[in-house]
């Protein structure tokens, strides 16, 4: 059992690290019921390995680790399942998720900002792409476009998400 | 290599690979592993855009909507969406339909344009600073500019009709217009009896002669064109892409093709086009999107080169004249620094006589000869506040590249304005309205006079 200290302890680190493993799993796994379930999985597995943590070691990969394990105990998601029955590329893609994670975490407020100021056909793309997961072709169909045009608008869409996420950490950075 | 290794990213984020691309992308990623950071990095960035596309849409959810939540369709669609990913984001949170949202988006009755300018006679009940929503527009004559709260700007030239669908979606029944798209609308559509056009992110014209031919301009960037068929179903096949420089023709039995690149029918369209409401005096102007300015010169004109796009300032900007009034000598500015934030154009003004002298080596002559020294007296109106001038040499030099899209092309030397109180210097007055400049301008040799101006483009919100 884990003592108070040891509890609240958890506690934070897993409120830090969730949504980062949250996205994880989520890229892995195609079902959202599914990742519910491997999330839910993780984070007991979590609480109950915690005596095992090391505290002076980074949280999030070796919570990426065990969300790894949880994926690998689960493989319904058949859409994706060369990629995670490859145990070599699964653990490439784990511990390089580890390393770069943190530092694009840190953009998640600019883009937030950035998202809500596109406005018309670009918002509703974004929205249909990445809130409703539709394929180009979807949402082609649904807007009377071609998917080429979908994906063109997409790529530029991102590639100014990009430069507005970059201005305002450079502006936040200035003036921090 | 890369372009390859991208599209198969993207691809495998579209869930399009089948089983032995994946193997193939497996193999390549583990044993580069720059390429599997980028993959990584791409699925990061996927996931995140996801969780930040489905909150900030529950959020407007909750804001806008709160009553429609209740209705049944919807909440069924909703609550399986939004139960799955909240427990990612540990956030529980009541919302309607994603897919409605992005329908009713571009269903919208509530206005979503302003009329920025009317220039001519009869524009119907028109009146400038109108918002519109979904209705067809006709003029009988004179030109209309729209400006679309995404940041689009349409300038139509009668006789024309021109629906507005949606945020987006419109429809050019007959005359001319031209569209400027800043980066963030792409995708802007006009449709016309013969074709669909669709914006990539650019400046177009469409003229629609008498015969029911569509001709589509592109002017800077690349426009998708699409022959519509009589069946209003559109025939995808024969979508073709229009860059910069070129010119299709859809005919009246919707065939598309190929047509010379001629831009003297949008002519009188630019100055409005660009956000000037009119001028006194020779004022010439260039094209409203991205040119070189290159060297031009003459000895009766001031050019006005339209600056690229509205853009919103990501640092602050120096500017030498602040405040309605005259400048006859470097006393009278009334320097200020406009915020980051602030959504401006920029227009430069020029005055470059034709340089009469031989280059022999050696440095410049600074007075003029008896005929040499040209004067020129304009005034120059624009549609939006001036928020301020630019005449400083140094400040000229560093605010270059923040505007010429194309930067560099500005001629350099002895462009900033003699500012002295001489017979042979330069005065310069922004009006009490703020929205006209008067220039009255003296240059010789290889001296040119230049003035940028800074004008708001805030958006209707």
């Amino acid at each position: 059992m884990l003592d108070e200290d040891q509890q609240i302890l958890f506690t934070r680190l897993w409120t830090d690290a969730q949504p980062t493993v949250g996205q994880y799993v989520a890229s892995l796994i195609r079902d959202q019921w599914a990742v519910r379930d491997i999330m839910q999985n993780t984070s007991l597995a979590l609480l109950r390995k915690f005596l095992q943590y090391d505290p002076s070691l980074p949280f999030l990969p070796w919570a990426l680790g065990v969300a790894k394990f949880e994926i690998l105990g689960h493989r319904r998601d058949t859409a994706r399942d060369r990629m995670l029955c490859d145990s070599e590329f699964l653990e490439h893609y784990t511990q390089t998720w580890a390393q770069v994670a943190p530092r694009i975490n840190d953009e998640a407020a600019a883009l937030r900002d950035c998202v809500s100021e596109l406005q018309g056909r670009p918002r509703a793309i974004i929205a249909l792409r990445y809130a409703e997961g539709q394929t180009s072709e979807v949402i082609a169909a649904e807007l009377k476009l071609s998917a080429a045009n979908v994906r063109t608008i997409l790529k530029r869409v991102r590639e100014t998400l990009k430069q507005c996420v970059e201005k305002r950490m450079a502006m936040s950075e200035g003036s921090a | 290599m890369n372009d390859d290794i991208e599209s198969l990213i993207e691809r495998w984020l579209e869930g399009l690979l089948d089983s032995d691309q994946q193997d193939e992308l497996a193999i390549r990623l583990k044993e580069n592993p720059e390429q599997m950071q980028r993959f990584v990095e791409a699925n990061i960035r996927h996931q995140m855009l996801c969780d930040v596309v489905r909150g900030a849409q529950v959020e407007e959810d909750v804001r806008k909507t709160p009553s429609q939540a209740q209705t049944q369709d919807r909440t069924q669609r909703s609550t399986a969406r939004i139960f799955a990913w909240a427990s990612l984001a540990a956030c529980l949170l009541v919302a309607v339909s994603w897919f409605f949202q992005a329908g009713d988006r571009l269903e919208t009755m509530e206005p979503f344009l302003s009329v920025a300018m009317i220039q001519g006679s009869t524009a119907g009940e028109l009146k400038v600073g109108d918002r519109l929503g979904t209705q067809t527009i006709s003029i009988a004559d004179g030109l209309v500019r729209l400006q679309f709260d995404d940041g689009v700007e349409v300038t139509l030239q009668g006789p024309a009709s021109y629906e507005l669908i949606a945020p987006g979606r419109t429809r050019l029944h007959s005359g001319l217009l031209t569209a400027t798209v800043p980066p963030g609308a792409e995708g802007f559509q006009v449709d016309t009896p013969t074709a669909e056009v669709v914006d990539l992110g650019t400046a177009f014209g469409i003229e629609l002669d008498a015969e029911g031919a569509s001709l589509v301009s592109v002017f800077d960037g690349e426009v998708e064109v699409t022959p519509s068929s009589n069946t209003t179903a559109i025939n995808k096949d024969k979508t073709r892409l229009v860059r910069e420089g070129e010119a299709v023709r859809v005919t009246n039995t919707h065939e598309l093709q190929s047509s010379e690149f001629d831009t003297v029918a949008y002519e009188k369209i630019w100055p409005v086009s660009s956000g000037i409401a009119g001028s006194t005096g020779a004022f010439r102007f260039a094209p409203p999107w991205p040119r070189p300015m290159g060297l031009i010169q003459s000895d009766s004109d001031i050019f006005v080169l339209p600056e690229g796009y509205a853009k919103t300032l990501d640092e602050p900007l120096a500017l030498n004249v602040t405040l309605p009034g005259q400048c006859l000598v470097a006393g009278d500015f009334t320097p200020g620094e406009l915020p980051p934030g602030t959504r401006v154009k920029s227009f430069l003004l020029q005055f470059n006589p034709v340089d009469q002298r031989d280059h022999t080596p050696g440095p410049p002559e600074t007075v003029p000869g008896p005929k040499e020294l040209k004067r020129i007296v304009g005034d120059i109106t624009f549609d939006r506040p001036v928020l301020g001038l630019i005449v400083r040499g140094d400040d000229l030099r560093s605010s270059d590249l923040r505007f010429s899209v194309r930067g560099g092309q500005v001629p350099q030397k002895g462009r900033a304005l003699e500012l002295s109180g001489t017979p042979r210097d330069d005065i310069v007055q922004l009006s009490e309205d703020r929205r006209t400049v008067k220039l009255d301008l003296a240059a010789f040799g290889f001296f040119s006079d230049q003035v940028r101006v800074i004008v708001d483009q805030s958006l209707s919100k």
